[in-house]
């Protein structure tokens, strides 16, 4: 008897490890961890934020989508909003060198400042590496992240990519959906959209 | 609002200083303008006609991974019916997928005519991105009265034949599977493409091709269950040219295992269950079976028991055996039966492998037994379950060599089927070698029938020296199409002195003679190795081969080619691919073959992937292929045809039969 469970036991791990390994690389809703300087120079990890709903915002601040939410002070008053509420609201900019979008650390707190963002911090991922890891594809993609580390919504800031910022009042607006339904307890009701806005400018 | 908002949208309209209405706009990166055309008097078929510049592009429906489609908002609405939108085109932008249009394209609309009081009006909103990416607005009119130019009327009906037909005109698809990855869809062609029309469920890259199915990946970092149903837009090949159509793929039914599945399951027991015949593994088998039903005497439980871990034992090794493969594909490494052979020093190290077991199989020498004695000792010290264990173990590592002919086909699959599917066929070829061994154990009263280990076996065993010699042959074949002639006598000359050496170790009788000779065997198969590693790796790009009507792949020169207006065929092929050298002699390499392509001045290409040149994995790619073979034949003015993966000379024929008109 003791041999057939250990073979069993034995069988089972053999199973499990190469379908592990390869269930990490697919659509896979624990957020992946990440570990990127801020525009101040202080380091920011998702293991900080546990505890804390996080919100991860793709940005260029040459992207006509962008500017479209910025322009119109649409995302800065999202981020006002929510970070009063006790919500992490990063700011990412994944641009490599030399492209759209790319901010050296002074260049990015100004920016910053004159947008009148309200954001907690801007994470300059100038490698790519958390872009990759999520798989932020546009300017603006978010991601908006449980205290228990769950992705639990990933796409566009809302449903309508128009370039004109006209169209803003009267577009669903998908963060700001899932913020007010989770922080109080409620189910989100759109998971996942196809995010809008210019290709993130990665290094090659 | 604040002040920011009303000179952002000031320059969006400056910007494309289309402030007033009027049937064009164009600012420099495109040019857009309404045209129409009658169909009867109050049925007309209005078009939005774009023209972009070279390298910028616009967006389909589905715009893909980035990008945004054009919008439309017609005044009156209720005069114009949805967009009709030819078939896309697929962009790669670094690692972003894009799907829409470049050079020109006309968005087709139905206009009820009755419905339109004065003039017809738009406003129109567009992205045109190269790398980067602009916005632009217009607002366009076109009064429906006016007479339409001839020209206007012929770009219209062509971008009407680029629209999708009815789905009942496209192959027939079905759902073979949907796992993590995306769907697994079996098509009635090949060369078909496939554009997800919801991109928020779909991902915008081609379809991958795997064993003639098509699979579709989900959307990067799509979460949530996977929706009731798919729509998609199908594009293929057919006698008129490339035709296109909206399906909708029901996801629901759930995908049973399909017969191909199965029968590689069942292929792969049945190998398992030869195995055993093996003469790897027959002669110790039966003597370890009938040494068992003795040791145990009559106790049934305890042999059924002995036959359970024996087949424990095997199906842990195969499967453990299997996914260490996994593991090592997943790790990013295409190992698998056809990719091993792109390695000179792998094709060289299989062809000892294979060398030496047929000359064990032929007799020249022994091996192997004192390891299944050792596992024949442990029984008599413990329990019976331990060593039958032991002993299932064993028989597979001692099996392994005499697996490869037969189970070619078999671990191949394994590498391009999902994890579970791949596991499956480990496991079945374990169940299937266990199997007789474990019915031996439930009616002992047949080892009396088994047929005593004597001169037949032998005999069988030498038999199976040929296909084993066979493949030797192939395996040096291939290598000296990846090597040169040298590499091959290298090898060649290694193999006549381990021959020698082995027959010198058959004469000595000091064990420790013999080790020696063993040492200076491995040694001399490790030199031959370095030697081949060291030496040119030139595939057949280089060498002559069978016609020099064909040129190694150079994109610099395939472009060159094109802009002469010269058609293109391209034929990815590899040393190893058994298909690829058949459409060679039979078709490709005949003259009729021959004939034709020079009547046209037809650039020919040959991509040879023997060695898993990069340049053409990516072309491979690009093509949502990652094997060969591949045809592909680009008529002058870019389209392009995809050929099925069997050739025939009348498909050659037919390249040139019917020349699609000009694209441009």
């Amino acid at each position: 008897m003791k041999m057939h469970q250990i073979a069993v036991a034995v069988l089972s791990l053999a199973l499990a490890a190469p379908l592990s390994s390869l269930a990490a690389a697919k659509v896979n809703e624990g957020a992946p961890t990440f570990e990127v300087k801020d525009a101040q120079g202080k380091a920011h990890r998702l293991a900080d934020y546990k505890g804390k709903w996080v919100v991860l915002e793709w940005y260029n601040k040459d992207c006509p989508y962008v500017k479209k939410h910025y322009g119109s002070g649409n995302m800065q008053k999202l981020q006002g909003e929510f970070t009063g509420k006790g919500v992490q609201w990063l700011t990412v900019i994944s641009s490599a060198k030399g492209t759209q979008g790319y901010l050296e650390p002074k260049e990015a707190l100004q920016v910053a400042t004159e947008a009148k963002a309200a954001s907690t911090a801007i994470l300059l991922d100038e490698k790519g590496v958390m872009g990759r890891a999520y798989g932020a594809k546009t300017t603006p993609h978010m991601f908006v992240i449980n205290p228990e580390g769950k992705v639990v919504y990933a796409g566009a800031i809302d449903d309508n990519d128009s370039a004109s910022p006209e169209v803003i009042a009267k577009s669903k607006n998908y963060v700001a959906s899932a913020l007010a339904a989770g922080l109080e307890g409620k189910p989100i009701e759109v998971s996942s959209t196809r995010p809008y806005g210019c290709g993130v400018k990665y290094k090659n | 609002m604040s002040w920011k908002f009303w000179i952002w949208s000031l320059i969006f309209f400056l910007a494309t200083g289309g402030v007033h209405a009027q049937n064009s706009a164009r600012d420099e990166r495109l040019e857009v303008r309404l045209i129409h055309h009658a169909l009867d008097q109050n049925h007309f078929r209005v078009g939005v006609h774009f023209r972009v510049q070279p390298e910028w592009h616009i967006y389909w429906k589905n715009p893909g991974d980035s990008g945004s489609a054009p919008k439309f908002a017609w005044r009156p609405p209720e005069a114009v019916g949805q967009p009709s939108w030819p078939l896309p085109k697929r962009f790669f932008v670094g690692d972003l997928v894009n799907l829409g249009y470049e050079e020109e394209v006309v968005i087709l609309f139905d206009v009820d005519r009755s419905r339109v009081p004065a003039k017809l009006e738009l406003d129109l909103e567009w992205l045109v991105c190269k790398v980067e990416c602009v916005p632009g607005f217009a607002k366009l009119s076109a009064d429906l009265g006016e007479a339409t130019s001839p020209s206007d009327v012929a770009l219209i009906q062509k971008f009407e034949a680029l629209l999708p037909g009815p789905g009942t005109a496209a192959p027939a698809v079905s759902l073979a599977r949907m796992d993590e990855e995306g769907l697994r869809l079996q098509i009635g062609e090949s060369g078909v493409e496939l554009f997800a029309i919801d991109g928020a469920v779909l991902s915008a890259k081609p379809a991958r091709q795997v064993e003639g199915d098509y699979v579709l990946a989900w959307a990067d970092g799509r979460i949530g269950a996977p929706p009731a149903q798919v729509d998609l837009l199908l594009a293929w090949t057919g006698d008129q040219g490339v035709r296109s159509a909206e399906i909708r793929v029901d996801l629901r039914t759930h995908a049973q295992p399909t017969w191909s599945d199965l029968g590689l399951l069942f292929f792969a027991f049945l190998g398992g269950v030869i195995l055993n015949l093996m003469p790897c593994v027959f002669p110790v088998l039966s003597i370890k079976i009938l040494s068992m039903v003795d040791a145990v005497g009559g106790d049934k439980t305890a042999l059924r028991g002995n036959g359970w871990a024996y087949t424990g034992g095997v199906v842990l090794t195969f499967v453990m055996l299997g996914a260490a493969l996994l593991l090592v594909r997943a790790a990013g490494q295409q190992v698998g039966w056809g990719f091993q052979l792109q390695s000179p020093i792998i094709v060289s190290a299989l062809a000892a492998l294979f060398y030496l077991l047929a000359l064990n199989f032929l007799g020249a020498f022994e091996f192997g037994e004192g390891l299944m004695n050792r596992a024949g000792r442990v029984s008599v010290k413990g329990s019976g379950r331990v060593s039958s264990f032991a002993t299932g173990v064993l028989s597979v590592f001692i099996a392994a060599p005499c697996t490869g002919p037969f189970m070619g086909s078999a671990l191949g699959a394994t590498v391009v089927l999902p994890p579970w599917a791949g596991l499956g066929i480990f496991a079945s070829l374990g169940l299937g070698m266990a199997m007789p061994f474990l019915l031996l154990a439930y009616f002992p009263a047949w080892t009396r029938r088994l047929p005593r280990p004597g001169r037949w076996m032998e005999t069988l065993r030498q038999f199976f020296a040929f296909p084993l010699l066979a493949t030797v042959l192939w395996l040096l074949w291939v290598l000296q199409m990846q090597t040169s002639g040298d590499a091959l006598i290298t090898v060649l000359a290694a193999f006549l002195v381990i021959g020698f050496l082995l027959w010198v170790r058959g004469k000595m009788t000091r064990a420790g003679v013999r080790s020696l000779v063993a040492v200076l065997i491995g040694v001399v198969l490790l030199g031959a190795l370095w030697s081949v590693a060291r030496g040119p790796v030139g595939s057949s790009n280089g060498a002559a081969t069978s016609t020099s009507d064909w040129a190694p792949y150079d994109e610099g020169k395939i472009a060159q080619a094109r802009a002469e207006g010269r058609p293109i065929f391209i034929d990815f092929t590899a040393a190893w691919c058994v298909t690829c050298q058949w459409n060679k002699k039979a078709v490709l390499d005949t003259s009729v073959a021959r004939e034709l392509f020079q009547s046209k001045n037809t650039y020919l290409v040959r991509a040879d992937w023997t060695d898993r040149d990069e340049e053409i994995t990516k072309a491979l790619a690009v093509h949502g292929r990652a094997s060969v073979p591949l045809y592909l034949f680009e008529e002058p003015g870019g389209a392009v045809r995809v050929l099925p993966q069997l050739l025939t000379i009348s498909m050659i024929e037919e390249l040139f039969q019917n020349p699609k008109e000009d694209s441009k």
